[in-house]
């Protein structure tokens, strides 16, 4: 579904000259699976995820979605994704109907199916007590899920999720995961990058262990913990990191 | 580009600037009551101004009958007000003062009388001193004028000298000193028609010319022709006002909530996003305008009707503004909006947050106010010229518009809509740049240090150099050139013209380049393009100068026609072709007109500066851009024009051959070509077969004929699409040869 080669992503910088934010990473995100991109923060979780939804263009490397040419295609990759991260806000002088249904149109999709899942989507979310509220009234859980339904409202086969939980607290972080959960056992395919290792381990199928911009480590929990000594991934995480940070000194 | 999408973006960003509170004052709450309050506020203040009479000490002689009836009659004045003067006499006021400066001569030549005379004027509140001698007066002996005699059958034949002292300082002391002098000289008419009626001579008879001016306008268009200048320039004021606040909050805004990324990873294309936005604030820009206009339009015919009723008035009769104006004034403001909302959106998308984007909207609204002050000046008139001049054009088509010139109207409105356009296309060009660049959409809060970008510029030096550093030579080079020009006297020999010439062209235009080759680059026989080119570019280029030449002299024509050189250009112009005459030979003149500018400024703007642009930029932009560096280089607008036209065949020969020295040779044959001509014997022409491309006039110049202008370029032309072309095909056969050793390590 999601396969991802040698993807690299420098910036020019002034002081060092380049930064290289994401060095030649490679991994696969398969449909009915959660992949998780694991990492402190600076990792490049972030800017690997901007790649994918075609927000930033890679420096080089090649990824497809659903069988979509990121580089070729960027607007047919962008109907396959929904995105959802700390930086994807939601507007302030607008309702939560109105911001899904804005990102439902652009989307292309006929106003009655549109209103159709906006209204599901409302229900599941138990959204409906403030469809009209405006976006700088919402509290931050409220805006997580209004978010979660603008990724959700084209029905896209693949959803990103960067730092969903972020600023949420425990009962909203909770209704988060389990939508995820509920999205993966749809057949969707997801790609979740958190720096929180409980909720990574929760709810992730496989998992890439990141550290400026390179991965670590990668597979199922099962595969990472045998080939590192049946550590706890948290104990695995720190082992990995303080290893590269030996490495680098 | 997706249509639905465009409009699915505009209808909310219109729906959202609609629900934010600052954008609403902005845009409708403040011109519906801005307009209302100032009027109210004028219609209140017309009652407190009062036209008090100037205080004036006279500083007096009370036995001087002559004096006493000048003051007199002059403090009456003839208006129907009681009085047009206060004059009170020194010796009553201050006899100290009368005193003192009865009997001084010269006070204009000493600082601390003038001085004293001031601190009187401020302590007492004075506006004016007036001292008034008779002829026979000791002041006006000792200031070596021959003493009359005081013959007492004509006394009033002895003129009265007066003296004003007036503060220029003080608008009130100037204003009373002017209001004096038309009351004295109207006294002395009248005084001279009585006094000539007296003696029984005609006043009439002594008239040689009676002068009248009628003002044959009619009153509508007397006053129109004030709202005609006032009322656009207003309006493109709030036109820029309206672009800006909602370009910022839609680009640098949404970065700042972190709505753009929402936006941006939807399937709306950018360029869709950016039309959507566009057309946002192109309705926003046109609204603030329109109901500004309409609210001054109906504060102005209010208020205008009352205050020339009410006791007072206003000073001038400015009349109430032209109905008609405001469909012509809304007509015009679309292309204007779009433009402005275009710079707008480009300035804003590039700000990293709302605060950073207000930054922004002085430096968009310096540049753009020179443009519109250009069009108030009284010279200013809508002709090809003007009209080809962005923001100042459509202001006088639009000053033309509303005084019903709709004859010259129409006549420019095809320059000044295209100018527009195209400033329009580029600035919206601009803008979907700056939305696909990502580096300005994710720019982070990086701190700029002078160390930090120096330690950058040595260790990250590239072969080729950065299009900022070669955006940094054209400007270093503009500069030096406009500080070394303000410097340099005019030589008056070819000595010191030919000296002048390869000093400033080494100096300000060579130089810069050559040591920002070296010190930035690791290329710098790459940056400057020093390396051999195929043998056969540089004859083709030589030729193709010498085939273009006609064509360009005729567009050289054409700018002249519309932008005639001023006097002192003329007479510069005059100068140098006598200085000249003066050369030692032709050689020494194609020398120093031709060669040495030839190598100075290629090496700066097709060696270094363009190299730097073509690094990242596509080679028209680079092309393009360093045209017209070189055109503004040349710092006389009709030069300016030429040099970016040959500019641009120059950076093609520079791209295509990637070598400097084709360029020096079509730079130096054009640049030769006038001087050649301006020698060549006119009687070689005549008669000959040259007489098919040459003519001589009847004062001896030699000009091509219309034949060549038409011909020889176009023959030209198809040389430089062979040079584009050929040069295309063998661009990958192998890499230019440089001088020496290229240093590319």
């Amino acid at each position: 579904m999601i396969h991802v080669r040698k993807l690299t992503k420098s910036w020019p910088d002034l002081e060092h000259g380049e930064i290289v934010a994401v060095d030649s990473i490679s991994f696969d995100a398969l449909p009915g699976e959660v992949f998780g991109l694991l990492g402190p923060n600076g990792a490049g979780k972030t800017t690997v995820l901007r790649m994918l939804a075609t927000v930033l263009k890679p420096t080089s490397g090649k990824v497809t979605i659903n069988g979509f040419d990121l580089a070729e295609q960027a607007e047919q990759v962008r109907r396959q994704i929904g995105f959802v991260s700390t930086n994807t806000a939601i507007y302030d002088r607008m309702s939560g109907w109105e911001f899904v249904e804005f990102f439902g149109q652009i989307n292309g999709l006929p106003l009655n199916l549109l209103h159709e899942r906006m209204e599901a989507l409302f229900d599941r979310f138990q959204m409906n007590s403030f469809r009209n509220v405006p976006g700088y009234r919402m509290s931050t859980g409220m805006k997580q899920k209004v978010s979660i339904a603008r990724a959700m409202i084209h029905d896209p086969p693949i959803l990103v999720f960067d730092e969903a939980t972020s600023g949420l607290d425990i009962l909203a972080s909770r209704e988060v995961l389990d939508t995820v959960v509920q999205l993966r056992d749809q057949g969707k395919c997801i790609v979740y990058s958190s720096h929180i290792m409980s909720e990574v381990k929760r709810i992730c199928d496989r998992l890439a262990i990141m550290h400026r911009g390179i991965v670590l480590a990668h597979g199922t929990l099962t595969e990472l913990a045998k080939k590192y000594g049946d550590m706890e991934l948290e104990e695995l995480f720190y082992g990995l990191l303080s290893d590269r940070v030996k490495a680098n000194k | 580009m997706n249509l639905r999408n465009t409009r699915l973006v505009f209808r909310r960003e219109i729906c959202d600037q609609w629900r934010d509170r600052r954008t609403l004052f902005t845009i409708v709450v403040m011109p519906l009551v801005l307009y209302p309050l100032m009027g109210m506020a004028m219609l209140q203040t017309a009652q407190f101004l009062r036209h008090d009479p100037p205080r004036v000490l006279w500083i007096n002689d009370n036995s001087d009958a002559a004096a006493l009836a000048v003051i007199r009659d002059v403090s009456t004045g003839q208006s129907d007000s009681p009085n047009e003067f206060i004059i009170v006499p020194a010796d009553q006021a201050d006899p100290a003062i009368t005193e003192r400066f009865r009997n001084v001569a010269d006070i204009d030549d000493h600082e601390h009388d003038k001085r004293e005379l001031e601190q009187t004027m401020k302590a007492s509140g004075f506006d004016l001193i007036i001292r008034t001698l008779p002829a026979f007066h000791p002041v006006i002996a000792a200031n070596n004028e021959p003493a009359q005699t005081p013959n007492i059958e004509n006394t009033f034949a002895l003129p009265l000298n007066i003296q004003l002292f007036a503060n220029s300082a003080s608008d009130q002391s100037a204003m009373a000193a002017t209001k004096m002098t038309r009351a004295i000289d109207r006294w002395k008419g009248a005084t001279l028609r009585q006094r000539l009626t007296e003696l029984n001579v005609n006043p009439e008879s002594l008239v040689s010319i009676k002068l009248q001016t009628t003002d044959v306008a009619a009153t509508s268009t007397r006053k129109a022709a004030m709202w005609a200048k006032i009322l656009p320039f207003i309006v493109l004021v709030w036109a820029l006002t309206g672009a800006f606040y909602p370009a910022i909050d839609l680009c640098a805004g949404e970065k700042e909530r972190g709505t753009l990324e929402t936006l941006l990873c939807s399937p709306a294309r950018r360029s869709e996003i950016v039309t959507g936005k566009l057309l946002t604030v192109i309705t926003f820009s046109m609204a603030t305008a329109v109901l500004n206009l309409l609210s001054m339009t109906a504060t102005g015919l209010f208020v205008m009707g009352r205050l020339t009723s009410a006791a007072g008035g206003l000073p001038f009769d400015v009349g109430v503004p032209p109905l008609t104006a405001i469909p012509w004034l809304i007509v015009g403001l679309v292309p204007i909006s779009a433009l402005f909302s275009c710079l707008a959106l480009a300035l804003a998308s590039f700000a990293r947050s709302s605060r950073e984007g207000q930054y922004y909207l002085i430096p968009l609204l310096m540049s753009l106010l020179p443009l519109m002050m250009l069009s108030m000046l009284p010279s200013a008139q809508l002709d090809l010229g003007t009209s080809l001049i962005p923001v100042t054009g459509m202001l006088l088509l639009l000053r033309n518009l509303m005084l019903g010139e709709y004859g010259v109207s129409i006549q420019y409105a095809g320059p000044v809509l295209a100018i527009t356009l195209v400033c329009c296309w580029l600035s919206a060009r601009w803008a979907v740049y700056q939305f696909n660049n990502e580096s300005v959409l994710f720019r982070s809060g990086e701190q700029f240090g002078i160390a930090v970008w120096l330690r950058h510029l040595v260790r990250d030096r590239g072969l080729l150099p950065t299009v900022g550093e070669a955006a940094l030579c054209g400007v270093l080079i503009l500069v030096i050139k406009f500080f070394v020009g303000l410097s340099a006297e005019m030589a008056v020999t070819f000595g010191g013209f030919a000296k002048q010439v390869i000093i400033s062209q080494v100096a300000t235009i060579a130089l810069p380049a050559i040591l920002m080759a070296l010190f930035l680059t690791r290329g710098p026989m790459e940056s400057l393009k020093l390396s051999w080119p195929r043998f056969s570019f540089v004859p083709a280029c030589i030729l193709m100068a010498i085939l273009l030449n006609p064509g360009f002299m005729l567009i050289g024509q054409v700018v002249m026609y519309l932008y005639p050189a001023s006097a002192g250009l003329e007479s510069v112009q005059t100068i140098v072709s006598q200085i000249l005459t003066d050369a030692p030979g032709p050689l020494a003149i194609i020398a120093v007109i031709a060669i040495v500018p030839a190598i100075c400024e290629e090496v700066a703007f097709r060696g270094f500066i363009l190299s730097g642009f073509q690094s990242i930029r596509g080679r028209w932009t680079a092309i393009l851009a360093s045209a017209l560096l070189f055109g503004i280089a040349h710092g006389i607008l009709q030069q300016s024009i030429m040099a970016a036209l040959v500019g641009i065949v120059l950076g093609i020969i520079s791209v295509q051959t990637r070598s400097l020295l084709p360029c020096i040779a079509y730079h130096a044959t054009h640049n030769a070509l006038p001087v050649l001509l301006s020698m060549f014997p006119n009687q070689a022409v005549d008669g000959s077969w040259l007489s098919l491309f040459l003519h001589s006039d009847p004062t001896g110049n030699v000009g091509y004929t219309m034949f060549a202008s038409l011909v020889m370029p176009v023959a030209g032309l198809v040389l430089l699409v062979w040079l584009w072309r050929f040069a295309e095909t063998k661009q990958g056969e192998n890499e230019p040869v440089m001088f020496g050793n290229a240093v590319t390590a």
